[in-house]
């Protein structure tokens, strides 16, 4: 079948299905088709896309919350084991008129502001050596790959027994941890960059400061997001391992301390924080990529 | 700058080339080239595909280091290529503006885009240009330096029939306001011929025609003495089919 479709510079005709082509005499189409099956003018599969939908992309974690009160509301979870909604907001209200919450998430998001801040100005600092010097390859390339292959709950607690309990290795592995994705990210996109750019580049002389600052970093804007995103999972990650020894503040004390007195409510409040704290973070890149990626359009 | 015979020449060269070579393994591509292009002077260079007039722009431009001989040209130097080569993550006037310093660089840009028509698209982002419009930053790009030599690798190779002729005249235009020295490669005999002050055709690594086109500006492309000039550039390409547009 065919049909008229816009294409960059007006409607085309175009076969839709892949049918046998209208013949040139003229017999395009059987004439017994109800007209809006004939032709398709513009782009009608696109119009669904364009319209708002209710709740936008919270409207997966609302359905998911909505089945969890359902299968509570008919019994169908066991409510020591699975407390309601309710009951977990409950909880919640409880962590927070005590300022218990609070505290905790407040130390929480330092340990990953603080860690990510290093790790990712080390990952992009080192990308950029990495990536346009032969030294700075050999010297960082493969160690990177190394620190890739290393879990980081495995060094975790040589981080502990190296530099003590303090926040020092705390910070230290959130920064390890979220210094990988960036890196990769941007050294990837640092050696696939355009050589006729970088040649354009070379013949309008720019110093070197100026060919990183306007040609290559912001080019690496895609991958940098991409790897960012990686960088904000490892870290919650991190932060989970980190908080794992003497965290006398941090989600992962609130955490403990619930399974300590098995109150599972607590220990669900605390699943739902890290799961916004990871949507906050999802969103926070995407809002950075409009700011980046405007040359995209 | 050497200057060769001070008291002889009216005008002084612009590049010398003295025996540039240059091979890629065994393939010679460039076989001793010399050459004397005055200021000033615009060359067109012509040739089939692979034979080495990309090669020799991009030495000329400094781009390839892997030539033997030796050559003189100015340090002032634009080149433009087939694809803009704008970089796309920044607006067009800093793309001009790249790399220049001082106070006066924005209003220098500034100019260069007003000169190619395009005073009013200084925020707007590469990929919203049109073919024709980004060739014209690349343009602007390439003049606001002031190049005593400038480059040009098929700059409208890539342009529509139409939009090629508004660039030849704008081309023209700024060449006849600015006199830089001009080497332009293309595959366009009719364009070539309409530009010319000096055809030249490269055929395995040499130089087979050097021919001064001494026809005022501007030219018609349907003039008589333009469309010989064409059948002999053709007849020396090899081509004889009298209709051929370009090689």
């Amino acid at each position: 079948m065919t049909g008229l479709v816009r294409g960059p510079d007006g409607p085309v005709l175009t076969d839709v299905d892949g049918g046998p082509p209208p013949s040139a005499t003229g017999q395009l189409l059987p004439t017994d088709l109800p007209r809006s099956s004939r032709w398709t003018v513009g782009k009608p599969e696109s119009d669904g896309r364009r319209r708002p939908v209710a709740l936008g992309r919270m409207l997966g974690p609302v359905m998911l919350l909505l089945l969890w009160w359902v299968l509570s509301a008919v019994g169908a979870l066991d409510p020591d084991l699975v407390p309601r909604p309710q009951d977990v907001a409950r909880a919640g209200s409880h962590l927070i008129s005590t300022g218990q919450f609070q505290a905790a998430l407040l130390a929480s998001m330092q340990r990953v502001a603080v860690g990510m801040s290093i790790g990712v100005s080390a990952g992009v600092s080192l990308a950029v050596l990495a990536g346009l010097f032969a030294i700075g390859r050999n010297l960082f390339d493969s160690n990177m790959q190394i620190i890739k292959s290393i879990p980081s709950f495995a060094i975790a607690p040589l981080l502990i027994i190296w530099m003590g309990i303090d926040e020092g290795p705390k910070f230290l592995l959130i920064a390890i941890s979220t210094s990988v994705p960036v890196y990769v990210g941007v050294f990837g996109a640092i050696r696939n960059m355009d050589v006729r750019l970088l040649d354009m580049a070379r013949t309008l002389k720019l110093r070197r400061s100026t060919l990183i600052r306007n040609v290559v970093l912001p080019g690496t804007a895609p991958e940098f997001l991409v790897g960012l995103r990686l960088s904000f999972a490892s870290a919650w990650l991190a932060l989970i391992f980190a908080e794992q020894v003497n965290a006398k503040q941090g989600l992962a004390k609130l955490m403990s301390d619930g399974r300590n007195d098995f109150q599972i409510d607590v220990m669900l409040f605390v699943v739902v924080v890290y799961a916004v704290l990871g949507l906050g973070s999802y969103g926070l890149v995407r809002m950075l990529e409009r700011r980046l990626l405007v040359w995209k359009q | 700058m050497v200057n060769l015979a001070p008291d002889r020449r009216v005008v002084e060269p612009a590049v010398v080339l003295d025996g540039v070579s240059r091979s890629f393994g065994e393939r010679v591509i460039l076989d001793g080239l010399d050459l004397t292009i005055d200021e000033g002077e615009f060359v067109v260079i012509l040739g089939h595909s692979g034979t080495g007039k990309s090669t020799l722009l991009r030495i000329l431009a400094g781009l390839d280091q892997e030539f033997s001989g030796r050559f003189l040209a100015p340090s002032q130097r634009s080149i433009a290529f087939q694809e803009p080569r704008l970089v796309p993550w920044r607006r067009v006037l800093p793309n001009v503006t790249l790399g220049l310093n001082g106070d006066g660089a924005q209003d220098l840009g500034r100019e260069a885009l007003a000169e190619v028509g395009l005073g009013t698209h200084l925020r707007a982002w590469p990929n919203t240009l049109s073919g024709g419009e980004a060739q014209r930053v690349a343009l602007a790009r390439a003049m606001v330096r002031k190049p005593d030599l400038l480059l040009l690798d098929e700059p409208f190779g890539a342009l529509d029939a139409l939009t090629r002729v508004r660039m030849q005249e704008l081309l023209m235009q700024l060449c006849s306001k600015y006199r830089p020295a001009v080497v332009l490669v293309t595959h366009d005999v009719e364009e070539a011929v309409l530009l010319a002050d000096r055809l030249l055709v490269l055929d395995s690594g040499r130089f087979i025609l050097d021919q001064r086109v001494s026809l005022p500006q501007p030219r018609l492309r349907t003039s008589v003495d333009v469309q010989r000039i064409r059948a002999d550039v053709l007849r020396a390409l090899g081509v004889f089919d009298e209709r051929s547009e370009s090689v």
